[in-house]
């Protein structure tokens, strides 16, 4: 077990580290002069010269990506080009309302997925099975931005119970992330009832199951004792991936609900070729993702001694 | 099938013996196939009476669920709209109409002339929803079939050769998949250069090979074990050969079926990626930015994203209610619905 966490960690920090290097050459790749936006278009080309040397633009590839690795070990993301702050202050303030869509759109997922799925899977064929099976379908195939104004529009402005487009002013109110959460909620909540769903109905007909029901114990234990605990590792493989992935920050979510976070942060970086921030978002969302991932592998094994690590 | 089959028509013991007697024959068929494999496909007859049988089969088992025929019919509407837009779209897409705008500028409603209303500069919406469907419907496939090339290109390489090659490309895998998707096709587009239909096509491409590749490679594992490829194997066939006749007419099913669902999750990308302005460049309608346009107007002129985004939704639903039903068709075993 413990070789094992060591293996994955180490390998994780490879992980990031790679996706470090494509970021970086991609942020290098963008065909524009980030000395150019920042001393505007009619700059003379001493001064440019100048910033670019200031900010060490003006060095060999190579050397600029040692210099910044070199500076990341030591916990320094750097400083962003447009606004001079520190990209770890601004990521760590963003933070928190990225935090906040993540939770309310796990929470909602839970609540909604669940739920559905096992019902489904519990009565199968059935009207509720047939429409929640549509639900999900409708669910998976949604975009999140159009269901974000969907909700918008009948939640917020035909009945005003959650706050308007605009009206985010960087509080942590709760009520300002309930319709985001919803949002990433019911998108997701499909995926996790229809795989629910399909891996209940495999355990159904397990001989376990028969064997439970057949010594008369009641549907509830059947249910909870004998289906679920063999029936959750889809969830987990799920939460894992979005736990990561939610933290990262969404883009689009934030972008509709007006809600700067991680991803807008990040979205503005890139129109911007604001290089550090860039880079540092990018990499801490990787690193959630990574995170996250090992997470999830360690909690299967350990909630399932069957699965054996490799 | 061969004249000295057995033929069942009395059978005494009941269901089991039927049964069992149905077993001997399939049985039977098989190996006279594994004969034809072993032959080198030398018994042609044998083989494109299998063939037409597993499609026939296929496309009978399809036909039964309501829900992805459904699905194709919407399709169907969707390649003929997309494909007939000036003959289908009522107005010009692109022409700003002045009765398109009320007097104080606003966008129309939905009514006679402008059936689902006009837009912010006056352009009549369906029009442009119609044109729209050109937008995403290409971008959608050609995506999708971008990534499924490098998806199965990799996933038979990694399944079938193993070894080092099996461990770099799935480590890569792992590097793209620890990517923000939208962020890295973001940086993508800004980096090639203004995006256009096909820098979308190859920036989504990048993006999906990851998982495509993941699914094949899965594939490929399961198959390379088979005793037909062994069978193979013994035989002395070259590995192109095993390649190409035993594994990829395995791979068929899996591939049509992530074409279909691949579409859906292209086309709900490319809708991402263009609502947040990185999308085909205006004035070329695409439904994304459609909404991201009508945004600001979403409490005074609501159809600008309601219709946008049904469409969007339609399109994506129907290609995941093909995909869904092509799973079941091929596989009845793991039929869920």
């Amino acid at each position: 077990m413990g070789r094992y966490i060591i293996r994955r960690l180490l390998w994780a920090v490879v992980v990031v580290l790679c996706v470090s290097l494509i970021t970086f050459l991609l942020a290098f790749a963008i065909p524009a002069d980030p000395a150019k936006g920042i001393a505007g278009p009619h700059a003379t080309p001493a001064v440019l010269m100048q910033i670019r040397h200031q900010l060490g633009l003006d060095r060999p590839l190579y050397y600029q990506y040692a210099l910044y690795m070199w500076h990341l070990v030591h916990g320094n993301l750097g400083y962003s080009y447009i606004n001079q702050l520190p990209v770890t202050q601004s990521i760590l303030q963003r933070f928190p309302a990225t935090a906040m869509i993540a939770i309310f759109g796990i929470l909602f997922e839970l609540l909604i997925g669940i739920p559905i799925g096992m019902i489904s899977a519990l009565r199968q064929y059935s009207v509720r099975d047939r429409a929640f099976t549509v639900f999900s379908l409708i669910g998976v195939s949604m975009p999140t931005f159009f269901l974000g104004m969907l909700l918008l529009y009948f939640f917020a402005f035909r009945i005003s119970i959650f706050p308007n487009l605009g009206a985010y002013q960087g509080a942590l109110h709760p009520l300002y992330f309930v319709l985001p959460g919803l949002t990433l909620g019911v998108t997701g909540a499909a995926w996790y009832s229809r795989m629910l769903r399909s891996k209940m109905l495999d355990i159904l007909n397990a001989d376990y199951v028969k064997a439970a029901r057949a010594k008369g114990l009641p549907e509830r234990v059947v249910v909870w004792r004998h289906i679920m605990r063999n029936a959750w590792s889809p969830i987990i493989t799920l939460l894992g991936m979005d736990v990561g992935w939610f933290l990262g920050g969404v883009v689009v979510v934030e972008i509709v609900f007006g809600i700067p976070g991680i991803g807008w942060q990040a979205w503005q970086a890139i129109e911007n070729l604001d290089h550090p921030m860039i880079m540092g978002t990018v990499e801490f969302a990787a690193l959630l993702v990574v995170f996250a991932n090992l997470v999830t592998d360690i909690a299967y094994t350990w909630l399932d001694p069957r699965v054996k690590y490799s | 099938m061969s004249p000295d089959l057995p033929e069942f028509e009395v059978i005494i013991g009941g269901e089991e013996a039927g049964q069992a007697t149905a077993e001997r024959v399939e049985d039977m068929a098989e190996s006279e196939l594994a004969g034809a494999e072993a032959y080198g496909g030398w018994l042609p007859e044998a083989e494109i009476i299998e063939t037409r049988g597993t499609w026939t089969e296929v496309w009978r088992r399809f036909r039964k669920d309501k829900f992805a025929v459904a699905g194709l019919v919407i399709i169907v509407i969707l390649i003929v709209v997309a494909v007939g837009a000036p003959l289908v779209a009522p107005h010009s897409p692109l022409t700003q109409y002045d009765s398109g705008l009320t007097n104080q500028g606003q966008p129309v409603a939905p009514g006679a002339k402008f059936w689902l209303g006009s837009d912010t500069l006056g352009r009549d919406l369906l029009s442009r929803l119609i044109y729209g469907a050109r937008v995403s419907l290409t971008i959608g496939v050609l995506a999708n079939g971008f990534a499924l090339f490098l998806g199965v290109i990799f996933g038979i390489v990694a399944g079938y050769f193993r070894g080092w090659l099996e461990t770099f490309v799935m480590r890569a895998t792992d590097v793209m998949l620890a990517f923000p998707i939208l962020l890295l096709a973001i940086a993508l587009s800004s980096a090639i250069s203004k995006p256009g239909i096909w820098v979308l096509v190859v920036v989504i491409g990048i993006v999906y090979w990851a998982p495509m590749t993941r699914v094949i490679h899965g594939e490929v594992l399961s198959i390379r074990e088979k005793e037909f490829v062994m069978a193979a194997r013994l035989t002395g066939c070259t590995n192109r050969r095993i390649l190409t006749r035993h594994i990829l007419p395995h791979l068929v099913a899996p591939i049509i079926v992530y074409t279909s669902l691949g579409i859906a999750t292209t086309v709900l990308f490319e809708a991402s990626l263009s609502y947040i302005g990185l999308g085909v460049q205006p004035p070329t309608p695409s439904w994304g930015q459609m909404i991201s346009d009508g945004q600001p107007y979403y409490t005074s002129a609501p159809w600008l994203i309601l219709f946008p985004g049904l469409a969007i939704m339609i399109t994506v639903l129907a290609f995941n209610l093909v995909g869904d039903g092509l799973r079941d068709a091929f596989d009845p075993q793991q039929r869920q619905r």
